[in-house]
C-alpha cells in the first residue's frame, strides 16, 4: 500500500467532483493545445510564405553591403557579387540546400508608350532554382517569364495587378523600364508583360514586377547579381546550414555575409515576441483558472476529512505523510487530467483539420487562408508539466491547511 | 544702388533698368554660344569618383544631344528636343520621353552645362546690384522649357568683365538645388565655358568639374535629333575610349 | 523494585477558552495506571473524560501537571517523537470507529504497521492474525461501508492492537453500538487483555460497561472523584 496508491483512491471517493476537476484540467490543458498548435501554425504559416515568398532561409551578399536586417527590395547589384556562379556551385554542394539562387533587384519607373508611368521595384531571378527552392510566384493572368534567358529585344516581365491596373496594361502590353545603370546612368529597356501575378500583399502589388536576370541584368548593364538565396530542404536546419556555409565562405575576398531568414524578415521578432505575448496571456488565464477551480475541490476535499486525517495523526503518520497525501491528489489530478486533456486536443486538433476552415485574408493579404492546427510534440509534454505545476499551486492552501491541523480538533469535527 | 533697394522693399517683378538688361543681355550664353556645335567634356569629381567623357550635339536652340562614352554606354544618347529630354537606349525601340524630375536627377543635365536662356525662359523678379557683382533673380516664365526642373534661378555676373560668374537653381519653395561656377571661358566673346564646378546643394556629395576638351562650332545633321529614326546616330562613329 | 506505571499523571489541568468564557475541563487530576490495567473512566458529559485520554495519548497537552508515559516525561517529547512514540506505543479505539473507507478491513489494519515499516508479508500476517483474533478473519476485504457498526469497531480494535501497543485509549468504544454489541466489544477487550497484557483506559458512560470494569475512575467537573478497584480482581 502506497500513499500515492491511497490518494488515487480518495480521489475516486467523491467521482463527480474529481470528474469536474479532471475535466477543468482537461479543458485547460487541450485548450493550451490548441492554442499553441494555431500559434504554431500561423508563425510556421507566416514563416513558411516569407521564406518561400522570396526571403529564402538564408541570404549571401557582400559583406560590406549592408547585408541582413531587413528583407530590402532595393539592394542594387552596385554592391553585389561578380563572382557568384562560383558561389553558388560550392553553396549546392552543401548537404540539405535546395539551391542558391541569384537574385538582381532594380529599381526604377515603367511607362507606356502611351505616356503613363510609375515606380516600379523589379527582382529577377532564375525560374528553374526558384521553383525547385519552392518559390510561388501567384500568377494571375497570361503566361510566366520563360526559364530560358531572353534573347536580346525578347525580353519579358510579370507585372503586380496594382502596377499593371495603374499603367492599364495587360498581358502582351509593351512597356519600357528606365533604370540607373551601374555606372550611374539612365538606361531603357522595352518588355512585353508575359503576365499579371500577385505578391500577396497589396502595397507592395502596386510597384512590383518581376523579370529574368538576363533582363535585369541589361538593363543595369552588369553580370552581377544582388545576393544568392538559398533555400533548405527544412526549416528547422537553417542553422547548421548558416555555419557550414559561413565556413566554406571564410576565405572569400571581398567578404560575405550570410544571413538567416530570421534576420530579415521584416518585423519577425515583433511578430514572434506578439505571438509568445498571446500564448503567455492565454496561458496565464488558463493556469489562473485551472489554480482557482481546483485549489477550490482540493480545500474542500480537506475540509470534508479532517477527521480521517485527525484518526490518521493520531495513528502516528507524520504531519508531512498527510500533506503529501493531498498532494498526492493534487499531482494525480494534474497527471490524469493533463492525459485526457492531451488525448481531447489531439483528437480536437484532429476534427478542426478534417474539417478544414476557411479563415479571411489577413490584414494587407490578399488570399484567403486554409486553417490547419499543428501538433506541437513539446506542447503534449510541456501542458502535462504545466498542469501539474498548477496543481502543485492549487494544493499549496490546502496543504498549508493540513499542516497546521490541531489532531484533537480534528477528532472532534463533525 | 538707390533702385536696387526699392526693389527690394517690394518683390514684384519690375522692369530692370535698361542698364541692366543690356548686362543680361550680353552674359546669355545660351544665346551667345554657337547655335550649332559638337563638343566633348571631360567631366570628374573631387573625390576621385571615376571620371567620364561626355560628347555633345547642339543643333540649335533647343535641341542637344549627349552620350557618354564608355563600353557598356554604346548607343545610349540622352536627347533633348523643344521642352522635351528623352533617353535613346539600344534597348527601347523609341526614344524614352523622361520626366522633368527624372531629367535632373542625372549627373549632368543640359541646363547645367549651358546654363539656361536667361533672356527668353526667365522673367526678371529683381535685381541686387554690388560694386562688381550683379545678382538677377528670375523666375522662369509660365509654360517655359526650363519651367519645371528650374522655376527659379539666380543669376550672378561679373559687371567689368560682363560674363556669367555663376547660376544657381532655386525650388519653387525657395531652396537652393544646385549651383554651376563658371570658372572659365574659352572665348570670352562667345562665353563658350572651357570649365565648370557644378555643386548638388540639396543632396550633398562632392563637387563635379566640367572641362571642355574640345569645342568645333559646325553645322550638326538635323537626323541626330530625330524621334523617330535613330539611323544617323547609328552612323556616329564608335566612341573614343572612356579616360 | 516494581516496574514504573504505564501512565503517571500528576496535577493535570487542561483550560478551553471559548470567547471570554474560559471552560476548565481538567483540574488537577492525579491518575497512576500500571502495565496490564483495564481502567474505566466514567462521569457525566463534559466532566472531562475525553480530554483525560487525549492528554495521556499525546494528542494534546495540558496546561499544568506532569505526565509521564513508560518513564518518559510527555513534556520532553518534541510534536515528531510524540508521533512516532503514538505510532509505536499507543492505540487508540474512537466511538465513531473512523476507519479510512477506501481501505478493506484489512488494510486498515495494514495501516499501523505500514506506518512502522513492516515489510508487506509479514503485515498482511499480522493484521489477518488480529483480525482473527476479533473474529473477522472471513471478512478482512470489506470496506468499513460493508460492515455493520459492530464489525466496524471489531477491525478499529484490530487496528489499534495489531502493532502490540503498551496501551490502547478507548473513548466511548461502545458509543454507537446497540447494548448486546457493546457487551461482546468489551468482552473482547477483556480477553485481549488478558491474551496480551495491553493496558485498556476506557472512556465510558455505558453502566454495563463500567460494571465490568477492574477499576472504575469517575471525574466530576475536571477532577477525580473516586477511583475503585474491584475487590474480586
Ligand atoms: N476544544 C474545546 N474547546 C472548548 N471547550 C472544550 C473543548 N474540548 C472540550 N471542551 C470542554 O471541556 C469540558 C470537558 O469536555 P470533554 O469532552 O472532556 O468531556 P467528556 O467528559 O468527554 O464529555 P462527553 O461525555 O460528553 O464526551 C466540556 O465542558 C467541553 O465543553
Ligand atoms: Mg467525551
Amino acid at each position: 500500500m502506497k500513499l500515492a496508491l491511497l490518494a488515487l483512491r480518495n480521489l475516486a471517493r467523491n467521482r463527480r467532483r474529481t470528474a469536474i476537476s479532471l475535466a477543468v484540467v482537461a479543458t485547460g490543458t487541450a485548450a493550451l493545445l490548441l492554442t499553441a498548435g494555431f500559434m504554431a501554425f500561423s508563425f510556421e504559416g507566416l514563416s513558411e510564405a516569407m521564406i518561400h515568398g522570396g526571403l529564402g532561409h538564408l541570404e549571401i551578399a557582400l559583406g560590406s553591403a549592408s547585408a541582413g536586417r531587413t528583407a530590402t527590395l532595393e539592394r542594387s547589384p552596385a554592391e553585389g557579387l561578380d563572382d557568384w556562379e562560383v558561389v553558388q556551385r560550392q553553396v549546392e554542394a552543401l548537404p540539405g540546400v535546395l539551391a542558391a539562387s541569384p537574385t538582381v533587384h532594380v529599381a526604377g519607373m515603367v511607362s507606356t508608350a502611351s505616356g503613363t508611368s510609375a515606380a516600379f521595384l523589379g527582382v529577377a531571378g532564375d525560374p528553374a532554382r526558384e521553383r525547385r527552392m519552392g518559390f510561388s510566384v501567384k500568377l494571375r493572368q497570361g503566361d510566366p517569364v520563360p526559364d530560358a534567358p531572353p534573347r536580346e529585344g525578347e525580353d519579358r516581365v510579370m507585372i503586380a495587378q496594382g502596377l499593371a491596373q495603374a499603367l492599364g496594361v495587360g498581358p502582351g502590353s509593351r512597356v519600357t523600364l528606365l533604370a540607373v545603370d551601374l555606372e550611374g546612368m539612365l538606361n531603357a529597356l522595352d518588355v512585353t508583360v508575359a503576365g499579371l501575378i500577385t505578391t500577396g500583399v497589396q502595397e507592395l502589388d502596386t510597384r512590383y514586377l518581376r523579370l529574368s536576370l538576363g533582363s535585369a541584368q541589361r538593363l543595369l548593364g552588369t553580370t552581377r547579381v544582388s545576393n544568392l538565396l538559398v533555400t533548405l530542404d527544412r526549416t528547422s536546419r537553417t542553422e547548421e546550414a548558416l555555419a557550414s556555409v559561413r565556413s566554406v565562405l571564410a576565405g572569400h575576398q571581398p567578404p560575405l555575409a550570410v544571413v538567416p531568414w530570421t534576420e530579415r524578415a521584416p518585423f519577425y521578432a515583433q511578430v514572434e515576441a506578439l505571438y509568445v505575448g498571446i500564448f503567455w496571456f492565454l496561458g496565464t488565464i488558463v493556469f489562473a483558472l485551472v489554480v482557482l477551480a481546483t485549489s477550490n475541490t482540493l480545500t474542500m476535499t480537506v475540509m470534508e476529512r479532517f477527521r480521517e486525517l485527525g484518526t490518521l495523526r493520531a495513528l502516528g503518520t507524520s504531519v508531512w505523510q498527510v500533506a503529501g497525501l493531498i498532494g498526492l491528489e493534487a499531482v494525480w489530478l494534474g497527471l490524469i487530467g493533463g492525459v485526457v486533456g492531451d488525448v481531447l486536443g489531439a483528437g480536437l486538433i484532429g476534427l478542426l483539420n478534417a474539417i478544414g476552415i476557411t479563415m479571411p485574408p489577413p490584414p494587407g493579404a490578399v488570399d484567403p487562408i486554409e486553417l490547419r492546427v499543428v501538433f506541437v510534440p513539446e506542447a503534449f509534454g510541456g501542458a502535462i508539466l504545466l498542469m501539474l505545476t498548477v496543481l502543485a499551486l492549487a494544493a499549496v492552501a490546502p496543504v498549508l491547511r493540513v499542516a497546521r491541523l490541531r489532531i484533537v480538533d480534528a477528532l472532534t469535527h463533525t | 544702388m538707390a533702385f536696387a533697394g526699392l526693389a527690394h522693399a517690394a518683390p514684384t517683378v519690375t522692369p530692370p533698368a535698361a542698364e541692366q538688361r543690356v548686362l543680361l543681355a550680353r552674359t546669355n550664353l545660351f544665346s551667345s554660344v554657337p547655335q550649332q556645335f559638337h563638343a566633348m567634356l571631360f567631366v570628374s569629381w573631387s573625390d576621385g569618383l571615376r571620371p567620364l567623357r561626355v560628347e555633345m550635339w547642339r543643333g540649335g536652340r533647343d535641341r542637344m544631344l549627349a552620350r557618354v562614352l564608355g563600353p557598356r554606354q554604346a548607343g545610349r544618347f540622352l536627347l533633348q528636343v523643344g521642352a522635351e529630354h528623352y533617353l535613346v537606349a539600344p534597348g527601347a525601340r523609341q526614344p524614352v520621353k523622361l520626366g522633368a524630375g527624372v531629367a535632373a536627377a542625372g549627373p549632368v543635365s543640359f541646363e547645367q552645362l549651358l546654363g539656361v536662356d536667361v533672356e527668353r525662359d526667365f522673367e526678371t523678379e529683381r535685381v541686387e546690384a554690388g560694386e562688381r557683382m550683379v545678382t538677377f533673380h528670375l523666375v522662369a516664365r509660365a509654360g517655359s522649357a526650363v519651367a519645371r526642373a528650374t522655376p527659379r534661378a539666380r543669376w550672378v555676373v561679373d559687371r567689368i568683365r560682363r560674363q556669367p560668374v555663376r547660376l544657381d537653381i532655386v525650388l519653387a519653395d525657395g531652396r537652393t538645388s544646385r549651383v554651376v561656377e563658371f570658372a572659365s571661358f574659352a572665348d570670352p566673346r562667345t562665353l563658350v565655358p572651357a570649365k565648370l564646378i557644378l555643386k548638388d546643394v540639396l543632396r550633398g556629395g562632392p563637387p563635379m568639374t566640367v572641362e571642355l576638351e574640345r569645342f568645333e562650332p559646325m553645322a550638326v545633321p538635323d537626323g541626330l535629333f530625330s524621334l523617330t529614326d535613330g539611323a544617323v546616330r547609328a552612323q556616329l562613329p564608335p566612341a573614343p575610349p572612356a579616360p | 523494585m516494581t516496574a514504573p506505571p504505564v501512565f503517571d499523571a500528576r496535577g493535570l489541568s487542561k483550560r478551553f477558552h471559548m470567547g471570554q468564557a474560559t471552560v476548565e475541563a481538567l483540574r488537577g487530576v492525579d491518575l497512576q495506571v500500571s502495565a496490564g490495567e483495564v481502567l474505566v473512566v466514567a462521569g457525566p458529559s463534559g466532566s472531562g473524560k475525553s480530554t483525560l485520554l487525549h492528554l495521556l495519548g499525546t494528542l494534546d497537552e495540558p496546561d499544568a501537571g506532569a505526565l509521564t508515559i513508560d518513564g518518559t516525561p510527555a513534556s520532553s517529547m518534541g510534536e515528531a517523537e510524540r508521533t512516532a512514540f503514538r505510532r509505536i506505543r499507543l492505540g487508540f479505539v474512537f466511538q465513531t470507529f473512523n476507519l479510512l473507507p477506501v481501505l478493506s478491513a484489512q488494510e486498515n489494519v495494514e495501516l499501523p504497521l505500514w506506518l512502522a515499516g513492516v515489510s508487506s508479508g509479514e503485515r498482511r500476517r499480522r493484521a489477518h492474525e488480529a483480525l482473527a483474533e476479533v473474529g473477522l478473519g472471513a471478512r478482512r476485504g470489506h470496506r468499513p461501508d460493508q460492515l455493520s457498526g459492530g464489525e466496524r469497531q471489531r477491525v478499529a480494535i484490530a487496528r489499534a492492537l495489531v502493532h502490540r501497543p503498551l496501551a490502547v485509549l478507548a473513548d466511548e468504544p461502545t458509543g454507537n453500538l446497540d447494548s448486546g454489541t457493546a457487551a461482546e466489544v468489551m468482552e473482547l477487550l477483556m480477553s485481549l487483555n488478558r491474551a496480551h497484557g495491553t493496558v485498556f483506559v476506557i472512556a465510558t458512560h455505558d453502566a454495563a460497561l463500567i460494571a465490568r470494569a477492574p477499576r472504575r475512575v469517575a471525574l466530576h467537573d475536571g477532577r477525580v472523584a473516586s477511583d475503585e478497584r474491584k475487590a474480586s480482581a
